[in-house]
């Protein structure tokens, strides 16, 4: 797995968030329209693309898009 | 007599081999009734069983088996007779958004929360295992009833579902004095909402609990509900989907 492919599933989350909007070193909680929704969304796309199973506590102890790269591809 | 007794009464509980259904099992047997506990877990099913309490003429029951599979309930259902209540505690969830629903999350949630215990009611009722002037519980929730909590369409749906069969069989079975009821609760802890901490994190689950002037249930709170609207005491009630959630639909 590659970022540039792990972003654009992140973005496809937002309703109103471009894949070019984000960068790796996004804080993905100061995007437009992150809430719980968003978080399980995430939850569900990384479960779906990748087979892992990223958790709640995972989401909320993380800050940049790369650190949530970080811990999928650690368990893929 | 006590009203609230459940002396002499043979009481099927599914979903008993853990959460509220383990809790309606113990609490159950301390009324006086004669159990007969299902579950698929033997293990857990078994540490149920020997929580319950074993009075003077008091005896209880198991049988292990999955209610999705139909052939399997049908054989179970044919060993036992005679019910004078009957809850449906079993139950599962499953946190995602509806846009990522597929059709096998769709069949399972339906099937582990509705049809698996429509039918297997169905089966009672045509076999008339089911006494005159018994009682049938389901488990509604909250959410599918009063509310419609993010991620949980699909479980809310199957509640929906349950609280619709409650009126009309409240109806038909009226005619041999069978009541049915649903227990619509909020959130308790047990096993599932350990599963909705992992998903949505602890400290979601804590902004969520402040939403509760009475905090979350635990699982005797709802147990309670269910040993009334089992015993004498509630004749008079029937159709209905009953709220039970330590005030969260009154804090608006």
């Amino acid at each position: 797995m590659n970022i540039e492919e792990f972003i654009k599933h992140f973005a496809e989350q937002f309703d109103e968030i471009n894949a070019a909007d984000v960068l790796s070193t996004t804080k993905f909680k100061e995007l437009d329209g992150w809430d719980s929704l968003v978080a399980i969304s995430l939850i569900a796309m990384v479960d779906a693309e990748y087979g892992v199973k990223l958790t709640g506590d995972e989401i909320r102890n993380a800050q940049y898009v790369s650190e949530l790269f970080e811990i999928v591809k650690s368990k893929n | 007599m006590n009203p609230y007794s459940l002396e002499g009464k043979k009481i099927l509980i599914t979903g008993a081999s853990s959460g509220i259904g383990r809790t309606i099992a113990a609490q159950a047997s301390l009324a006086g009734a004669n159990i007969v506990i299902c579950g698929r877990n033997s293990e857990r099913l078994n540490d149920t069983f020997d929580l319950l309490h074993r009075g003077d003429n008091q005896r209880h029951d198991r049988a292990i088996f999955d209610l999705a599979d139909e052939s399997a309930t049908l054989e179970i259902i044919q060993q036992f007779s005679d019910f004078d209540g009957v809850v449906f505690a079993a139950g599962s969830d499953l946190i995602q958004p509806f846009s990522f629903t597929t059709s096998h999350q769709l069949k399972t949630i339906m099937d582990d929360n509705f049809t698996g215990q429509a039918l297997m009611l169905q089966k009672l009722i045509k076999t008339k295992k089911i006494n005159t002037g018994a009682s049938i519980v389901f488990f509604s929730s909250v959410n599918g009833t009063s509310i419609g909590s993010k991620g949980h369409s699909l479980y809310a749906a199957a509640k929906g579902a349950i609280n619709g069969l409650v009126r009309v069989l409240a109806n038909e079975l009226s005619k041999k004095k069978i009541r049915v009821n649903a227990i619509a609760p909020g959130m308790v802890e047990t096993g599932l909402m350990k599963m909705n901490e992992e998903v949505v994190s602890k400290e979601l689950l804590e902004a969520h609990r402040k939403d509760y002037p009475l905090g979350f249930g635990r699982p005797e709170d709802v147990a309670y509900l269910c040993i009334y609207l089992l015993s004498g005491a509630s004749v008079w009630m029937t159709g209905q989907s009953i709220t039970i959630d330590g005030g969260l639909g009154i804090n608006r």
